[in-house]
């Protein structure tokens, strides 16, 4: 049999960005996938050199759109331990609220891309008409719908005031109430189950050894979450990641489908809790030293490099995101499995190129 | 069964969205949106200047300038944080796009310092100075002269450096509609 090699992408109809695969096919199955990486790439990691540590957190927040508060977020924890700045308490829980709204979100967003990889239209308009109501959360509370940017170096730049605070929950409720039957349809309709059961299969050796991360890891099996580190917030609230066994696009969706249920846990208990008192500390001469710094985007592990001479300007930001840590895992996918289903795996991972290549 | 039961619903709730131009969206009291001046009050102390993330604001105490290069502007909103006297205020009317890069200028007081021979430059700035005064008065939406809407003076810059006298520059951007 001929070898045809097919290109899949950077554009095409699935895909929210340009991700580059070539495909080796043997009839319609794929022997060999090569990507090709850098297509966005925007230099954001150099641009450190010329904007002081302050300003960059408005640089990094542009990394991602979906996850630009957790980019903030993990960025400021970076400069703050260098600088060894204590930040209040209540800073950490809104910071921990934002985060996670963000996380339900981004989710959102991915399973409604998702039901539309596999043709169904009206989950995926569902989905989204959820969705907007997060957004909206996030308008009200942070002044903008996506890059919200309330992180700054030693604190938060907003408070949400209780009225506010129960408006959310109440919200969240709605929310909560309206994805259980999509929930139940994504876990048990019959056209979901046909094109992601036994799909894109990683098996947990595989997972962990390709060095996955996020949904993609936890849907393999691995019990892995940063925040099981307990940044922010997370020391005080209850958390376990949320893990399935199969390691098929079904299993990835089901940890992300979960993930939200657990976000909006997560957000509640936070606001429950939430703790009286200052929203940001002062902020005094420059940071010095180096440091590494990880938490859980809602794609997975993002692990922040900083160093900085004590001088405004950092001398390097090192950024290592998620997608770039799932993509091998995604090639492992790929050989043996129909053209047709490569839409629906190479989805499965939540590839973000923009993060990919900063 | 569950298809029945959606269609059901979906017949008996009302449209998720919104028919745009008719009905608008009502935004948040919090939202980042169009910037409001009350540039009377600026004491050109660079604040701003400082820590805008994309360095887009550019000040001349000499003679008084400030410009902000509004396509960079990210609607952070940190000018406005920083800003010792409130003269920068972010409100939540929404932002429109724009097409063509623009600058906004304002003239202030000069901050006393050293004379400058008044050179082509200096002229250049006095036709600006000139241009600002005449489209306060006609942009100015609230008829105060110290409060004005953001794009009621954005226009281009090269246009005026061309043209300093008689002739209109087009304004990049109408004022709100
Ligand atoms: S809102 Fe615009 S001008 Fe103001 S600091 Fe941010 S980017 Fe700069
Ligand atoms: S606008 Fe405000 S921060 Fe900027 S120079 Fe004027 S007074 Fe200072």
């Amino acid at each position: 049999m001929a070898r045809t090699i097919i290109p899949f992408g950077p554009q095409h109809p699935v895909l929210p960005e340009p991700l580059h695969l070539k495909l080796t096919l043997e009839d319609e199955t794929v022997v060999e996938a090569i990507p090709a990486l850098g297509y966005i790439h925007r230099g954001l990691e150099g641009l450190a050199r010329g904007r002081d540590f302050n300003q960059m957190v408005y640089v990094v927040e542009r990394v991602c759109g979906i996850c630009s508060c957790i980019h903030a977020l993990c960025y400021c924890n970076c400069i703050e331990k260098l600088m060894g700045l204590d930040v209040p308490r209540r800073a950490k829980y809104l910071r921990v609220i934002w985060s996670e709204l963000h996380r339900i979100h981004s989710h959102l967003l991915w399973l409604g891309l998702f039901a539309d990889a596999f043709g169904f239209e009206s989950l995926f308009m569902a989905l989204w008409r959820v969705r907007e109501r997060v957004m909206n959360i996030l308008e009200a509370t942070a002044g903008n719908r996506v890059i919200i940017s309330v992180n700054i170096i030693g604190g938060v730049r907003r408070d949400i005031n209780g009225a506010m605070l129960q408006h959310m929950l109440l919200d969240l409720d709605a929310i909560e109430k309206e994805l259980k039957p999509l929930y139940s349809t994504m876990m048990n309709d019959y056209t979901v189950q046909k094109r992601t059961v036994g799909v894109g299969v990683l098996s947990k050796e595989q997972a962990y050894a390709l060095g996955s991360a996020g949904p993609v890891l936890r849907g393999s099996g691995w019990a892995q979450d940063m925040r099981q580190l307990k940044y922010e917030a997370f020391e005080d609230l209850d958390f376990e990641p949320v893990v399935e066994h199969e390691g098929d696009c079904f299993a990835r969706n089901k940890v992300r489908f979960r993930e939200v249920f657990q976000s909006i846990d997560l957000v509640r208990e936070a606001i429950r809790k939430l703790p009286d008192g200052d929203l940001a500390v002062k902020v005094k001469g420059n940071p010095e030293g180096e440091i590494t710094f990880r938490v859980e985007q809602p794609r997975g592990e993002l692990f922040y490099y900083v160093r900085c001479n004590g001088e405004k300007n950092p001398e390097r930001v090192r950024i290592r995101t998620p997608t770039f840590a799932n993509i091998p895992p995604l090639l492992a996918m790929l050989p043996g499995v129909q053209l047709a289903d490569v839409p629906v795996i190479a989805l499965s991972i939540d590839p973000c190129i923009s993060c990919t290549e900063r | 069964m569950f298809m029945t039961k959606t269609i059901l619903s979906n017949l008996l709730t009302k449209y998720a969205t919104r028919m745009h131009p008719v009905e608008q969206r009502i935004l948040p009291d919090g939202f980042r949106g169009r910037f409001k001046f009350a540039i009377d009050k600026c004491i050109l102390c660079r604040q701003c200047v400082l820590k805008c993330p994309t360095k887009v604001i550019r000040i001349d105490p000499e003679v008084g300038l400030w410009e902000r290069e509004v396509m960079g502007c990210l609607y952070c909103g940190v000018c406005a944080d920083v800003c010792p006297t409130g003269c920068l205020t972010m409100t939540n009317v929404y932002r429109p796009p724009i097409t063509e890069p623009a600058f906004l200028r304002f003239n202030v007081k000069p901050r006393p310092a050293k004379k400058k021979e008044l050179s082509q430059e200096g002229e250049i700035k006095a036709a600006i100075e000139a241009k600002v005064a005449e489209k306060v008065e006609g942009g100015s939406r609230s008829g105060k002269v110290e409060t004005m809407e953001e794009d009621a003076v954005i226009s281009a810059a090269e246009a005026k450096a061309e043209s300093p006298e008689g002739k209109k520059p087009e304004p990049a951007k109408k004022g709100k509609r």
